[in-house]
């Protein structure tokens, strides 16, 4: 838009006047004041007064440079008041009020949108419009009724704009239906969620016709009304107009805090949008995202992307604006209007090659872009009177091309320049057709969403767009993806598969082999393998690591209904376990430091190892070993590994919202493949310290033995406690000696 | 014979009842029929000529019984116009407002 002062006729672009009706009538594309419905700039200048009676009073001012009233036939074409029935009545006829509009007959535009009369002559060949209106619409007095017209605008009449605007930004179209929405599926309309808001900071009620609004990830439009529309968890977690409650029974519960609703449950859409808005030939081309022009039929997967301000992972599209500006000498690098890009493409014309086919011609490698911003710099010198310095600039794939002082090319990065991007929110799918509903590979795999690839650039130097793919673009590497995907469509789903065959293995165990030897309690325990403390040890690490495993489990298999049943809610389920899972760390922690002796390899351990202790052989078969038997350190060191591990990602775990995305994709998994094998792991330590060996429990109440039972399972430790024993009756003997010998 | 008539009246007051009520409430809350106005408010009346060749004025014909400037204070008629200003940005000096109405 012109600003309102202006130094020059050259600094002036789009005013009202043109904002309102630019554009050739036989055309039926719209004007920007097609998708404006009046009122507001087109009613009213920036000092507060209606254009056509102001021009009338100051004929002088359409000379003048003031950015109002430059070049305008207000006095004319009259004013666009605000047409009510644009959104009040059903039978509006848009395409009517367009063609009034560029006939530059504004005042006349909403008699022809309502279908009240027609009109003949056109402000903009000079004529005064005539008005014939239709006797069919009024009564027999010269009255109208109100019977036509409706209080809560039908969803056809919000389409007017936001459904050509919004299929470009986002492929949206309301009511398509090969680009279905469940809510319009079952009769909601526009104005159920966008109602209207009621504004206590203004002190008005809901007759100020404030539409509640969406979100929008940048700068957008009216910030004061973001998020005022209802929210998918607003109704679906109140049950507003009965909206069914959502199970997300197969969905990690962690996920419904990273990911916002939008992003499983609008899985794909149907109508192509754009994929760049590129003005280099001074005008807006759009190039699709899909198919051969913006609005095909043709289906794609919107892109995610982290919400700067929620945090959430959100569907988006990215439309690249691909534009020429100039670097002023304040630094900024000011946008070219189109009427200054013109006359640059037309010296370019023959010069740029059409490389992907489109049939327009594309500033993509290197020689076109310099040759572009070499021509950009002759026809700013030659024309343009608005810069105080000429040094041309090309954007594209969110770089700023420009020229250095060899007229040699470089590229950077402006942040300031950002790439518009529009949130998706339209064309929600039921949960049975969101992403997740097959599985975690709907995104965690080659195949799935993550792996799609997303365009950076619409013209890489072929011409075709250049790609990176999605998971790249949340913070994961290929390595960490498939360290991602191995856990969760591999490891994870055989984990059940893994748990059945120990089992099984166990089972036939004893069933084939049997229990090794005499059961400990039949024989009295005078020797004390393991101290109180360590029993404490033992008991804490154990019953945390009970607790952790349920819980994890329940987590790691999205039992949903379990946790809020056990727990109360998966954010107090969260706590618990984080919580236990200090109480395992530090008891785990002491009991590495109290055994870490006892569970260095021995030379004897090989023996022990070679007969696998025994366990596979129905005769009696001892090995020696000490304290610890060769499993029992194996056992040991692996828990030991995988307490580290499971600990160090579960403490990053904690600070999940905070840890960058790299960090978390390589700790999820990590922490359930560690867990995964500790359960396994300690299901076999549990059979062998039981079932496999009768009466071992007591070891946990009392920690003592039976020396028979130590000689033939412990040897070694037998041995040196034996002779422990006998060191120390024979010092105590010697020491009852001297006493005796001194009395 | 006088009970079976009591009756069928009843019912045929129950039968009208139940056709005009909708129709009544349908009719709650409506305004009466008005006449379009030109933007100086003179009536426009299509069947007696008069003003019959003047485009009708929303602010005069609606705003004679809706608040039009209270309603237009809303963002879909401002799109930025209240808020427009030259310097309304120093870091892109072209954005205007934040509406469709100054912004790029």
């Amino acid at each position: 838009m012109a600003a309102k002062q202006n130094s020059c006729a050259a600094a002036i672009d789009l005013t009202p006047y043109d904002f309102v009706g630019f554009g050739n009538p036989a055309d039926p594309k719209p004007t920007c004041g097609s998708c404006h419905p009046g009122g507001g700039g087109m009613e009213y200048d920036r000092e507060g007064h209606r254009y056509d009676q102001r021009l009338k009073a100051q004929p002088e001012l359409h000379t003048t440079l003031d950015g109002d009233y430059f070049q305008s036939a207000w006095d004319k074409s009259g004013v666009v008041e605000a047409d009510c029935l644009l959104c009040h009545y059903p039978g509006y006829d848009w395409q009517a009020r367009t063609k009034q509009l560029k006939l530059r007959n504004y005042k006349w535009a909403a008699t022809v949108g309502a279908g009240l009369g027609q009109v003949t002559g056109a402000v903009a060949q000079g004529e005064i419009p005539k008005v014939k209106y239709d006797l069919r619409k009024f009564n027999p007095d010269g009255t109208i009724d109100h019977a036509a017209f409706i209080t809560s605008p039908e969803p056809r009449n919000c389409l007017f704009c936001h459904g050509i605007s919004d299929q470009k930004k986002r492929g949206f179209s309301w009511g398509d239906k090969l680009n279905p929405d469940t809510h319009q599926q079952r009769g909601l309309k526009c104005t159920t969620c966008h109602f209207l808001v009621n504004d206590p900071t203004k002190g008005v009620a809901t007759i100020n016709h404030q539409i509640a609004m969406g979100d929008d990830l940048g700068e957008g439009v009216a910030p004061e009304l973001r998020n005022t529309v209802y929210s998918c968890r607003e109704c679906h977690e109140k049950g507003i107009m009965g909206a069914p409650r959502p199970k997300h029974e197969k969905i990690p519960p962690s996920h419904l805090k990273r990911l916002a609703c939008e992003a499983c449950h609008i899985p794909q859409i149907g109508r192509a949008p754009d994929l760049a808005a590129d003005v280099i030939t001074g005008a807006m081309v759009d190039v699709p995202l899909v198919g051969k022009k913006v609005g095909d039929a043709a289906v794609w997967q919107p892109q995610w992307l982290r919400h700067p301000r929620k945090g959430l992972i959100q569907p988006v599209n990215v439309i690249h604006a691909v534009w020429v500006g100039n670097r002023d000498a304040d630094g900024i690098i000011y946008p070219l209007f189109f009427k200054e890009i013109k006359p640059v493409w037309e010296r370019l014309k023959g010069k740029i090659r059409d490389d992907n086919g489109d049939g327009v011609p594309e500033v993509n490698t290197p020689e076109e872009i310099k040759l572009l911003l070499t021509t950009c710099r002759q026809v700013l010198a030659e024309h343009s009177g608005r810069f105080k310095q000429i040094s041309p600039v090309y954007y594209k794939g969110g770089k700023v091309w420009e020229l250095d002082q060899n007229g040699e090319l470089k590229t950077s990065e402006d942040p300031s320049l950002e790439e518009p991007t529009f949130c998706i929110n339209h064309n929600v799918s039921p949960a049975g057709m969101a992403l997740g509903a097959k599985g975690c590979s709907d995104c965690h795999s080659k195949q799935g969403k993550l792996y799609q690839d997303i365009a950076v650039d619409p013209y890489g130097p072929e011409g075709k767009p250049v790609t990176v793919k999605q998971a790249w673009l949340l913070g994961w590497t290929p390595l960490s993806f498939s360290f991602t995907n191995l856990y969760l469509t591999l490891l994870s789903p055989l984990f059940a598969l893994l748990l059945l065959g120990l089992l099984l293995a166990l089972s036939l165990h004893y069933v084939v082999i049997g229990p090794r030897g005499v059961c400990l309690t039949q024989c009295p325990g005078e020797l004390e393998l393991f101290s109180l403390d360590e029993r404490v040890i033992h008991l804490v690490r154990m019953l945390s690591f009970v607790f952790l495993a349920v819980t994890g489990l329940l987590f790691a298999f999205h039992r949903v209904g379990a946790i809020e049943f056990l727990f109360g809610s998966y954010e107090t389920a969260r706590v618990w376990h984080w919580s236990m899972g200090l109480v395992f760390g530090l008891s785990s922690l002491w009991a590495i430091v109290r055994w870490w002796k006892d569970a260095r390899f021995a030379p004897y351990d090989r023996e022990w190892l070679r007969v696998m202790g025994g366990y596979l052989s129905r005769r009696e078969v001892h090995a020696p070993a000490g304290k610890f038997n060769a499993g029992q350190k194996l056992f040991y060191w692996l828990t030991t590994i995988f307490t580290l591990t499971i600990g160090v990602s579960g403490v990053v775990m904690i600070f999940g919202q905070k840890v960058t995305p790299a960090l978390w994709h390589w700790m999820v998994p990590l922490h359930g493949i560690s867990a995964l094998i500790l359960i396994l792991a300690v299901i076999g330590h549990a059979y062998l310290g039981t079932l496999a060996n009768p009466g071992t429990w007591r070891l946990l109440v009392t920690g003592r033995v039976s020396p028979e039972w130590a000689r033939a399972h412990h040897p070694v430790w037998y041995e040196e406690k034996v002779k422990a024993l006998e060191e120390q009756e024979a010092a105590e003997e010697e020491k009852g000696g001297e006493d005796v010998a001194q009395s | 014979m006088r009970q079976q008539k009591g009756v069928s009246l009843l019912v045929a007051l129950l039968f009208l009842g139940l056709v005009a009520f909708p129709a009544a409430v349908r009719g709650a809350g409506k305004a009466p029929p008005f006449y379009l106005r030109t933007e100086t408010g003179a009536i426009i009346n299509p069947v007696t000529g008069e003003n019959a060749d003047q485009p009708y004025s929303p602010r005069q014909t609606c705003g004679a019984c809706h608040d039009y400037e209270a309603i237009t204070k809303g963002y879909h008629f401002q799109q930025g116009w209240d808020v427009i200003k030259d310097g309304y940005s120093k870091e892109k000096p072209w954005v205007l407002s934040n509406g469709m109405m100054g912004k790029w």
